[in-house]
């Protein structure tokens, strides 16, 4: 009963970011200076042809109807289409998804893998050779930019050593340079959250009673503390994936490979305003749908959130 | 004699939080009326959660009352302004249980103890000699005066707040479980203290605790709290010697030692099992559901039809005694 | 009570320090205790005299660093706990010592149903398995008031009232059927009405599983509830033993003198309350001699100096104190 209260509660939030995110966008396109009929036609159109291509893309119509059928159009997540290609937001949109989620994907493996368990065994054996090797891969995560990293990568494992290919996105192996470097950074931040997680969890006094019940160390500490330590975690790693799409982004231009993020640019070039306002409307729902999800997980896990 | 507090009808809703705002609020304190004379000690006995604290909270307008009047010294303070109300407060100082959170870690006690002061605008030197005074009379040498609380234990902190709260010159001050966190062999050196201030400054008191013992030892009169309302007040020894709600008795019967339990029934349902206990309480919730049912009915080994179709209200128990004995019970089994 | 029987559980002359830095703090200056079957042995201080510093040592937890043991042995039938290995120690806890502690909203852990907190245990100390464990765990509940149909089993701690956690805590304790249980404060976070209902229960399941307990509280009146035999420490020794019956009605030390008169009560009314100066010194700052001498009444050159030794054990009621059962005018 309270569970499906919480995700109601959970799900109208989604809706009521995704809301506010499409009004602030539609706002802000049709606030930026130049009339995007004009530049779709070019200078030498004609007064017919720019009026054809306003009622084409509907700005000849007044604001409130604009702004609803705007809202309409995201409910059928039908964004138009593209102003240069022609073609159909969405289905562009789609095309390059699945490779960028993939890279985000990858990318957030590799921080749970490696950051957890380090950063957990951090915990467990404080002031450890564990724990100061744990200390310089977050302080070094924090510190290089995700580029820089994937960039480095490139150079040592695909020129010198060539063993990943180079460019392309054909094979597994073409992601792992990508995901390597997106993931890096994320879990340097991963790692410093489940450490203090764990410590706190450790000095709690439930690890007491554990200890009093002649529980082994192990019992006390990876079933106990454990547990309760890998709430907090959770959370932040459903808002880290999140990020890691923003990363991507980015890391798609290193890597020169076609996701999201090379299409989103392209966008911005061209002045492609269908393209533009698709594609940050996709990105707040997909970014709401993961906290969407991290919460509902968290709560199936941690019983007490429900109440409160 | 003259009543220095009169409170009348006080209600405290606190709202519940949350999207939507579909959850109702929450009733702290449901219609309490009670008169506190000058200079008297009027102690305010329930357990966790019963609404002790809220009441104190409104009545001093720290946190305004949703609905009821209170006179403080004859004046309504719910008809001040802003202003007016300041300086009505400083008459009126409060006492926390953990003197820890009362005062501020980055300030000496001296500058503590200044501002309340210096908002008054007394100058420094008459300042300097209130604070020499007030420190030694709670037993804390001037000298210690530029150390920080840290320095200080438990008892001698509480002290310090006492003394703090001393410097606005009050005439009233609420008590809130003083010397709950203090060491046993403190309580009594604050309690003691707490008397001797008394008479000093001619105070009123409000003392507000979950220890029946202390609150029987040290006031005047007891108001018994249960669920955001007063079951049962009357001078301290005929609340002890002679309690007439079930829900007095069964506070009495549970101070342990057995100090007390003379002229409290020994409560035949503590051998009950907690789930019979809940059985009945779980039966006795759904005929509460209209709302009008005397709130103890969920535990109360007398109650009936009565109580379940309309809730009973404070009244006097004096019987046709000719000199009013001031006990006053909400219950219609008494 | 029966002084001829076999302790359960004996303290011998146990000392425990604590370092930190160049700071060395005693926590335990030497105290004996004595613990039997079927009786509640009440210990009384205040905070920092070192009773929980002794549940601990019992139970095999003290933390070292920074804790040690200067002195002393705990004996239970015949083995002295304090020479076992961790892994020895483990099948004791638990098993056949067990504890209740004072606040059961966090000593209880959040993140587990109430039957796998008491199941994991069964399954652990007495080989059942999941079935049995969970057969054993609905009885437990029913023994501690918490209903016959298991339905708590399900629960979360925070689904649970205040009582009902600590009756939840209480058969976590009892599922291996201890013989020896430390309840530390169990009622100290409760409100009154509960107070006696878990007391009461204490003192049920006591009789029922024929185990020792050791009561830990601040509080006498709560101790006088519930004990059978009463000792008061103070500054890391044992400065009163008797039966509760004696102890109460003729306390021979003027600590306990001075505490049973320092609780106010109705009685009491219009009379200032006896009070004791200062407060408990720091186990790092512990006085010489006696070490109640800065705050006793009765206090001579002699108590400055030496040490008083616990005196009259054979009598049933010892004390440690030059002035042991002296009066004066409190």
């Amino acid at each position: 009963m309270d569970l499906v209260r919480f995700f109601v509660k959970r799900f109208l939030r989604l809706l009521l970011t995704v809301l506010i995110i499409s009004t602030l966008i539609f706002f802000v396109i049709r606030i930026i200076p130049g009339d995007p009929a004009l530049i779709i036609a070019g200078v030498d159109a004609s007064a017919e042809d720019i009026q054809i291509i306003r009622e084409k893309l509907g700005t000849d119509r007044s604001l409130p109807m604009q702004y609803l059928a705007w809202l309409y159009s995201i409910i059928r997540f039908d964004f138009g289409n593209s102003m240069i290609s022609g073609e159909s937001v969405t289905k562009l949109i789609f095309e390059r998804f699945p490779l960028t989620l993939t890279l985000a994907l990858m990318g957030i493996s590799i921080g749970i893998l490696v950051a957890i368990p380090l950063g957990v065994m951090s915990a467990v054996k404080r002031w450890s050779l564990w724990d100061y090797f744990g200390l310089v891969f977050s302080q070094a995560g924090m510190a290089i930019p995700s580029f820089w990293l994937g960039m480095v990568l490139l150079l040592l494992f695909a020129v010198k050593i060539p063993i990943f290919p180079l460019f392309g996105s054909e094979t597994f192996a073409h992601y792992i340079l990508p995901a390597l470097s997106l993931g890096f950074g994320r879990a340097a931040v991963i790692l410093r959250l489940a450490r203090a997680s764990m410590v706190e969890e450790l000095s709690k006094e439930y690890v007491i009673t554990a200890r009093a019940k002649g529980l082994t160390e192990t019992m006390v500490k990876y079933k106990h503390a454990l547990k309760n330590a890998l709430l907090p975690v959770i959370t932040i790693t459903g808002i880290e994936l999140g990020y890691m799409l923003g990363g991507a982004i980015i890391i798609e231009q290193v890597f020169s490979l076609p996701g999201l993020g090379r299409l989103f640019l392209f966008g911005i070039y061209q002045r492609d305003f269908t393209l533009i306002q698709g594609g940050v409307v996709f990105v707040a729902i997909v970014f709401s749908m993961i906290n969407f999800l991290a919460d509902i997980l968290y709560s199936v896990v941690n019983p007490k959130i429900r109440v409160e | 004699m003259e009543h220095l507090i009169e409170c009348k009808d006080i209600i405290k809703i606190y709202r519940g939080r949350g999207i939507g705002g579909a959850s109702r609020g929450f009733k702290a304190v449901d219609g309490i009326s009670l008169s506190i004379r000058k200079t008297e000690s009027y102690g305010l006995v329930g357990e966790s959660g019963c609404g002790k604290t809220s009441f104190a909270r409104s009545i001093l307008y720290l946190d305004p009352p949703s609905s009821g009047k209170v006179l403080f010294d004859g004046t309504e303070l719910g008809a001040l302004s802003r202003k007016e109300l300041r300086g009505f407060r400083k008459r009126m100082q409060i006492v926390f249980q953990d003197p820890n959170s009362a005062l501020n870690p980055k300030m000496s006690i001296h500058d503590s103890m200044s501002e309340g002061l210096i908002n008054r605008k007394v100058p420094e030197t008459d300042r300097v000699k209130r604070i020499k005074e007030l420190l030694e009379l709670v037993g804390i040498s001037y000298s210690y005066r530029n150390r920080y609380p840290h320095e200080f234990s438990g008892g001698q902190k509480q002290r310090i707040v006492v003394a703090r709260a001393l410097t606005m010159e009050p005439d009233f001050m609420v008590l809130d479980e003083p010397v709950s966190n203090l060491d046993v062999s403190i309580q009594a050196q604050i309690i003691n203290l707490l008397s001797d201030l008394k008479k000093e400054f001619a105070l009123t008191y409000m003392f507000i605790s979950h220890d029946l013992n202390l609150v029987s030892y040290m006031c005047d009169t007891i108001g018994v709290m249960f669920k955001g309302r007063i079951v049962e007040e009357a001078p301290s020894e005929l609340l002890v010697s002679s309690p007439k709600h079930p829900y007095t008795r069964r506070l009495l019967a549970s101070i342990p030692g057995g100090a007390q339990r003379s002229g409290a029934e020994d409560l035949a349902d503590e051998e009950e099992s907690v789930e019979t206990l809940a059985a009945r309480a779980g039966s006795r919730q759904k005929e509460m559901k209209g709302g009008k049912a005397c709130p103890y009915y969920l535990f109360c080994p007398l109650g009936d039809g009565e109580c379940v179709s309309s809730a009973p209200s404070l009244r006097d128990m004096d019987g046709g005694h000719v000199v009013p004995s001031g006990h006053k019970v909400s219950c219609h089994k008494a | 009570m029966m002084a001829e029987n076999q302790a359960l559980l004996k303290v011998e002359n146990l000392g425990v320090c604590f370092t930190h830095g160049a700071m060395k703090a005693h926590a335990l200056r030497g105290i004996d205790l004595s613990f039997y079957r079927e009786e509640i042995h009440g210990l009384v201080g205040e905070s920092g005299s070192g009773k929980t510093v002794t549940s601990t040592c019992i139970i095999g937890l003290l933390p070292s660093p920074p804790g040690e043991y200067t002195s002393g042995r705990i004996l239970f039938d015949g083995v002295d706990l304090l020479g076992l290995s961790q892994a020895e120690m483990r099948t004791y806890r638990g098993r056949k010592i067990a504890m209740v502690f004072q606040e059961p909203s966090k000593y209880l852990n959040p993140a587990f149903k109430i039957g796998e907190q008491i199941t994991e245990m069964l399954k652990l100390h007495l080989d059942m398995n999941k079935e049995q464990a969970r057969q054993r765990a609905i009885e437990l509940l029913g023994l501690v008031g918490l209903g016959k149909d298991g339905r708590v089993l399900d629960s979360y701690p925070h689904e649970l009232s205040g009582g009902m956690k600590q009756r939840a805590m209480i058969a976590i304790a009892i599922s291996c059927n201890p013989e020896f249980l430390i309840a530390d404060e169990p009622t100290t976070a409760l409100d009154v009405t509960l107070q006696l209902q878990i007391l009461r229960l204490i003192k049920k399941l006591k009789d029922l599983l024929g185990m020792g307990v050791l009561f830990i509280s601040h509080d006498l009146g709560v101790v006088k509830e519930v004990a059978d035999r009463v000792s008061v420490i103070y500054a890391g020794r044992i400065v009163e033993s008797s039966t509760k019956g004696m102890l109460f009605e003729n306390p021979l030390h003027p600590y306990t003198k001075l505490l049973m008169a320092s609780i106010p009560d109705a009685r009491k009314r219009g009379q200032r309350l006896a009070t004791i100066p200062g407060r408990v010194p720091d186990a790092d700052a512990t006085p010489s001699g006696c070490a109640f001498h800065p705050r006793c009444p009765l206090a001579d050159e002699r108590c400055k100096t030496e040490n008083p030794e616990l005196k009259g054990k054979e009598n049933g009621h010892a004390a440690a104190c030059h002035h042991a059962g002296e009066s004066w005018n409190i």
